[in-house]
């Protein structure tokens, strides 16, 4: 193998290799022997030492794919780890929602709720399974009690709403007079 | 895979919403948390027709402002809602809950003396 030294090249020779580098005429082999004759030689110039460092950086730029090339080989290894570890994880997450959705649903207020029910036994239609319970003053009252309390508690709220709905209707024919009157005008 | 994991979360997020039936806030108020409490007096029935609930408060300003608040709270849920107002304050506000086409009504009073009133009743089946 040829030795190559300062005294085969000169630096003018050298840079000349350096410039067709630079504009990209070198073949793969041109550019690999370029890369040792930077290596070799102890030239120095300004388009010299650009050139030896952008070599310098593409070899490190080209090592570090290859170290990642091989990382990626390696890993068909534990691709299959990764699929179970996946799967198990979604499982996981599946199982915790419908955890949480049930107590969601366990966790409901009203509609009955924790509140202790007990049929009227003074009602001709308990077995129907009518429930009545009150409470009054921190005590739950006796069936009898209870009855008429709900039953008081009941008019109550239908008196109410019979109030709503006639105060409703008020406010809806006094905007059909306002309207009626309006329409009157701009004719 | 994260995204196929997103998606399953929201489909059961979406499947869960969709089948519960609306949890109002007032229901709170029949939990049990007050059956022990002597400012309130508490009235449930219930029979094949129709499911009542009643809630009267004396005295106790503190869970008047609660109630009023769990109130307020169900009304952007409600189809629709009133109040009325007399000498420049709400007496009465309303509000109707739809499920399962059918109303669930809500109302909740008030009476001089820090007393309220609150009843919840419709059919059984609006409560499903």
């Amino acid at each position: 193998m040829k030795h190559h030294d300062d005294h085969i090249l000169t630096m003018l020779e050298l840079e000349a290799l350096c410039q067709l580098h630079k504009e990209s005429r070198l073949s793969v082999l041109e550019e690999n022997e370029l890369q040792y004759l930077l290596s070799q030689t102890t030239y120095h110039s300004p388009l010299i030492d650009d050139t030896r460092q952008s070599m310098l950086a593409e070899d490190l730029l080209m090592m570090s794919i290859l170290r990642n090339n091989r990382r990626r080989k390696l890993n068909p290894k534990l691709r299959h780890l990764h699929r179970i570890i996946g799967a198990v994880a979604s499982v996981i997450v599946v199982v915790v929602m419908l955890g949480v959705i049930g107590k969601i649903g366990n966790n409901s207020v009203g509609y009955g709720g924790e509140v202790t029910a007990y049929d009227v036994s003074a009602s001709a239609a308990a077995s129907d399974g009518y429930i009545v319970i009150a409470y009054d003053g921190g005590r739950q009252l006796d069936p009898a009690a209870s009855a008429r309390a709900v039953d008081d508690a009941q008019k109550r709220a239908d008196e109410l709403m019979a109030m709503a709905a006639a105060k409703e209707k008020d406010d809806m024919l006094q905007q059909e007079r306002i309207m009626k009157l309006t329409t009157g005008r701009n004719i | 895979m994260k995204r196929y994991i997103i998606i399953i979360v929201a489909l059961f997020i979406s499947i869960a919403a969709m089948a519960k039936p609306p949890r109002l806030n007032v229901e709170k108020l029949f939990d049990g948390s007050y059956n022990s409490d002597k400012t309130v007096q508490i009235h449930i029935s219930r029979t094949p027709e129709k499911y009542f609930r009643g809630f009267t408060v004396t005295n106790n300003a503190a869970l008047v402002k609660k109630v009023t608040d769990l109130f307020k709270k169900d009304v952007p849920k409600a189809e629709k809602s009133q109040d009325i107002i007399e000498n420049g304050g709400v007496v009465y506000s309303s509000m109707t809950v739809k499920n399962n086409d059918r109303d669930i009504n809500i109302g909740l009073s008030y009476s001089p003396g820090n007393v309220c009133y609150l009843f919840i009743t419709g059919p059984n089946e609006a409560f499903k």
